[in-house]
C-alpha cells in the first residue's frame, strides 16, 4: 500500500482530533444541562455520526482508499443512524 | 494523488471489523426500538448514569485513537521510538477507559443493579461490557504490536502489524462514539 505523505495526513487528522473533542463537549454539555427533546436528542446523533464519519475518513485512513473500502463505514453509520432517528421521531409520537 | 486501492492493515481485519460493527449496529437498532416501548423507564434510569465519567471515557479514546494515527505516522517514517511512545500513550489512555468503566460499574453493582434489574440496565449493561470487552482486545492487540515495535519487528517498508492494530483500535473509539450519545445523552 502507498503511504500517505505525513503533512497530509497528520495536519487533517489533529484538526479532526479537535473538531471530535469539541462536538463531544458540546454533546455532554447538552446531556449535562438540558431536559432532552426530539431535537436535541437528534443533533447529538448527527454529532455523533460526524464524528464517526471523521473517524473512518482520516483516522482510518479510508479518505486515501478509492472504491468500495468507503463506502462500509458510510453505511454503518447510516443504517443505525437511520434507524435511532425513527425510533425517536416515533418515541415522541411522530 | 492516486488513491490507496486497499485500506491500511490486513484486509481480514477488515472483515473481522465490518462483522462487529455489524453486531453493534444489531444492538443499536434494539435499544432503539425498545426503548419505544418503554420511554419513561429509559428516561428514568438513564438519569443514573454519570454522564461526566462518560465525557471523560470518550475523551480518552478519541485521544488514544489521535494516538495511533501519530504512531503509525511515525512508523510510516521508520521512527520506531516515537512509533512505539504513541502507541503506549494509546495504551494508557485505554487502561483510563477501564478505570473509569470499572468505577461506573462498581457504582452500579454496589446498588444492586444486575441484568434482570430492568430493561435499561439490560441493555446498558450489556452494551457497555461487550464494548468494555473491545476494548480489553484492543488494548492487547496494541500491547503486542508495540513491543513488537519496540524489537525493530517494523519499518517504514514494512508495517502492515501496526496498521492492522491501529485499524481495530479506531473500530473501538467508532463503536463508543455512538454509544455514548445513545445510551447516556439522548432521551
Amino acid at each position: 500500500m502507498q503511504d500517505i505523505p505525513r503533512k497530509r495526513w497528520i495536519r487533517p487528522c489533529t484538526l479532526v482530533y479537535l473538531i471530535m473533542v469539541a462536538l463531544t463537549l458540546v454533546t455532554w454539555g447538552i446531556g449535562m444541562t438540558a431536559q432532552g427533546g426530539l431535537e436535541l436528542s437528534l443533533l447529538v446523533l448527527l454529532f455523533a455520526l460526524i464524528k464517526g464519519q471523521m473517524v473512518g475518513d482520516w483516522f482510518m485512513g479510508l479518505h486515501f482508499v478509492q472504491g468500495i473500502w468507503r463506502w462500509p463505514i458510510i453505511i454503518w453509520l447510516f443504517v443505525p443512524g437511520a434507524l435511532i432517528t425513527i425510533a425517536f421521531i416515533l418515541s415522541y409520537g411522530g | 494523488m492516486q488513491k490507496n486501492k486497499y485500506p491500511p492493515g490486513d484486509l481480514a481485519i477488515w472483515i473481522f471489523i465490518l462483522a462487529e460493527l455489524l453486531v453493534f449496529a444489531a444492538f443499536f437498532g434494539a435499544y432503539a426500538f425498545t426503548r419505544l416501548k418503554n420511554v419513561e423507564l429509559f428516561n428514568y434510569y438513564q438519569m443514573t448514569l454519570d454522564r461526566n465519567a462518560a465525557l471523560l471515557n470518550t475523551l480518552a479514546l478519541i485521544t488514544s485513537s489521535y494516538f495511533v494515527v501519530r504512531a503509525v505516522a511515525d512508523i510510516r517514517e521508520d521512527d520506531s521510538k516515537g512509533c512505539k511512545r504513541w502507541l503506549w500513550a494509546a495504551i494508557a489512555m485505554g487502561a483510563f477507559f477501564i478505570v473509569i468503566k470499572g468505577g461506573e460499574y462498581a457504582h452500579h453493582f454496589s446498588a444492586g443493579v444486575t441484568l434482570s434489574s430492568n430493561t435499561f440496565y439490560m441493555f446498558y449493561l450489556s452494551l457497555t461490557f461487550f464494548h468494555f470487552m473491545h476494548v480489553i482486545l484492543g488494548m492487547v492487540i496494541l500491547a503486542a504490536v508495540a513491543l513488537k515495535v519496540g524489537r525493530g519487528g517494523y519499518s517504514a517498508d514494512e508495517h502492515t502489524g501496526v496498521e492492522t492494530g491501529a485499524s481495530y483500535w479506531h473500530m473501538v473509539d467508532l463503536v463508543w462514539l455512538i454509544l455514548f450519545p445513545l445510551i447516556y445523552v439522548m432521551r
